[in-house]
């Protein structure tokens, strides 16, 4: 932060764009156009045009999945900061840690739990600002959202991932549009 | 830049301003609201009209025989009256329909146009660049009739460059063209389309022209159905005038060729189980309990804008946009896609290290509203090459603060994120 900002909206406006934030969303973690992933879920917040992708990778520890999570898309900072935080927290967990830290998350970044601004232990706290915002707060979710579908969609009940795709680009195919438009250029 | 002709004292007639003053430290923040093109700030003259009339004369329309029914039913007529006069002189009350809004008078049009006038060997003319709300109609009516559907699309990709392109325009607007639809003035660009030319392309095939003059409204004043035009759309929300209401004009043609969109009560001449038949003129399509009180906020932001001039409107907000965008440009890192021939009132831009959602926030701390994203217009967006604009649309009550405040917010935001 190069400027100090003295009023209250300022105070809040630099908790939204504190320097954790700004430096995922600048250098996002495991953000990758093709990553092998054994899922993939397609998300979008259609108001305002950012889309992720998140993807997941499993591998089997003593009949345990472990998961390795990572992301593509576009969007504003805040989107692309809490997606990066996101993954950067999510490599090699369990199934349970994965959506724990989900829970956990939600409750940051809607503001239920209180969090000291000035002493972070996790860069998962710095996601707190967005609660002062509420329309932001659609950004900051978008992501952990995502997820959230990823995992119940492709979870079994006993917590084994099913079959999946294996493919490594986005397998989300939008349903919009089935009967093809006749669409006519000069060129034809 | 010209002299803005319109006087300071007009922002002093829209509450709005005045309550949205933010203090802050002692530091007095004015409201800078610069996303006309979304929806206007109401004048005080539609808020005392609106409610005078829902403490006075409130009743539905057309189906009382008491006092307030019937004061209500000709406020809501002579509305009609206006807004036909609004429109142009060539344009009589008959050919207004009262809708929810300019989106709802697209589908209108789009779904009553399909039934009446297509089939799988037409064709129907858009440019890709359109609102969502004249084009996914038109994309639904091509899927039901399974006929062509062609897009014209941009030449250039910003500046003075980006021009609808009329060339292609002819090519594609064939023999079986029956339709023609798009906007008088894009609402992220700020173009002024080449309407002229392009009713003069559709008419020499005799296709249907639609104008979505959502955007132009309160700026250009023309007679649309003069120069050819069979249908528009707009939307009272913004000029001035209330949301939730809806205009449609069409000729006297397709308001009679034209099936209605909504079924029920007001729009039916006879009813028996075997059937019913459908009043003609605009109550066909008027089913159901209308907006009331609306027509007459409508009718008051008619009045007002009459009174000051489309023109004068036009050329104030215009000339704001111009110095806008003049002085945009020179701040790093910005990146401006709206043509500048001066007519716009509306400048699109992105800052090429700050998202534009991060930057309407940040725009927001300092009480500025404009907005940022895509803007209804997903092909468009694509075709630029970006993810998300940021929007600045100048009105009435607009003035050079507004621009000064916008621009200190948008250098010092680089600073922030
Ligand atoms: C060009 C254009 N067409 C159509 C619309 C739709 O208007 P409404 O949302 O009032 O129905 C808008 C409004 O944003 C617009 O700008």
């Amino acid at each position: 932060m190069t400027e100090s900002l003295k009023s209250s909206q300022s105070v809040e406006l630099n908790a939204l764009y504190q320097e954790v934030i700004v430096d995922h969303s600048r250098n996002p973690r495991f953000k990758s156009k093709n990553m092998p992933c054994r899922f993939c879920q397609e998300g979008k917040n259609p108001l305002c045009g950012d889309n992720i992708t998140v993807y997941c990778q499993v591998e089997m520890k003593e009949k345990q999945p472990i998961l390795f999570v990572g992301f593509d898309g576009t969007g504003c900072s805040i989107s692309q900061a809490s997606a990066s935080i996101m993954c950067n927290s999510l490599q090699s967990v369990t199934l349970n840690e994965a959506r724990n830290l989900i829970h956990e998350a939600e409750k940051i970044y809607t503001g239920k739990t209180p969090v000291n601004s000035d002493d972070l232990e996790h860069d998962i706290e710095a996601l707190h600002g967005v609660s002062k915002f509420p329309v932001r707060v659609k950004c900051a979710a978008l992501p952990w959202k995502t997820l959230h579908l990823l995992l119940s969609d492709n979870f079994d009940e006993a917590g084994l991932p099913k079959q999946g795709c294996d493919k490594l680009i986005n397998c989300a195919q939008s349903a919009l549009n089935q009967r093809k438009l006749k669409i006519v250029s000069t060129e034809n | 830049m010209k002299a803005t002709k319109l006087g300071s004292h007009i922002r002093n007639e829209f509450p709005i301003f005045q309550n949205n003053k933010k203090i802050e430290d002692g530091q007095t923040k004015p409201f800078s609201y610069l996303d006309s093109a979304v929806s206007a700030q109401k004048h005080e003259s539609v808020i005392k009209a609106m409610t005078h009339h829902l403490e006075y004369d409130y009743g539905s329309v057309h189906r009382g025989a008491y006092g307030v029914s019937i004061r209500s039913s000709q406020m809501y007529e002579n509305t009609r009256i206006k807004v036909a006069n609004f429109i142009g002189k060539s344009v009589k009350p008959e050919q207004i329909v009262y809708t929810r809004g300019a989106t709802e008078s697209l589908n209108i049009l789009a779904s009553g146009i399909g039934e009446e006038f297509l089939n799988e060997n037409s064709r129907i003319v858009i440019p890709a660049a359109e609102h969502h709300a004249n084009l996914i109609p038109w994309q639904q009516v091509a899927l039901r009739k399974n006929c062509e559907l062609a897009y014209i699309s941009f030449e250039g990709k910003s500046g003075d460059k980006l021009k609808l392109n009329l060339s292609e325009a002819k090519k594609l607007i064939t023999k079986n063209t029956k339709v023609v639809s798009l906007a008088h003035v894009g609402n992220v660009l700020g173009q002024i389309n080449p309407i002229h030319e392009i009713i003069e392309i559709a008419k020499k095939v005799d296709a249907l022209v639609i104008l979505d003059c959502a955007q132009s409204m309160t700026c250009i004043d023309e007679d649309l159905f003069a120069l050819g035009a069979d249908a528009i759309a707009f939307s009272p929300h913004k000029i001035y005038g209330p949301s939730g209401i809806g205009v449609l004009a069409m000729s006297k043609e397709l308001m009679e060729r034209l099936p209605p969109f909504t079924f029920g009560g007001a729009m039916i001449s006879d009813v028996t189980l075997e059937g019913s038949q459908w009043t003609s003129g605009p109550a066909k399509f008027e089913a159901g309990t209308p907006p009331i009180t609306e027509t007459v906020g409508l009718g008051a932001a008619i009045d007002w804008v009459a009174k000051v001039g489309k023109q004068n409107i036009h050329d104030h907000a215009a000339a704001l946009a111009s110095e806008f965008l003049n002085k945009i440009q020179e701040i790093q890192d910005i990146e401006v896609f709206s043509p500048s021939t001066g007519q716009e009132t509306i400048i699109s831009f992105r800052h090429k290290k700050i998202h534009a959602h991060d930057l309407a926030t940040i725009l927001d701390a300092d009480n500025i509203a404009m907005r940022a994203g895509h803007h209804c217009a997903w092909p468009l967006i694509r075709f630029l090459g970006v993810d998300a604009l940021v929007r600045c649309s100048f009105a009435a009550y607009s003035d050079k603060d507004d621009i000064e405040i916008a621009l200190a917010a948008i250098k010092k935001a680089s600073n922030i994120t």
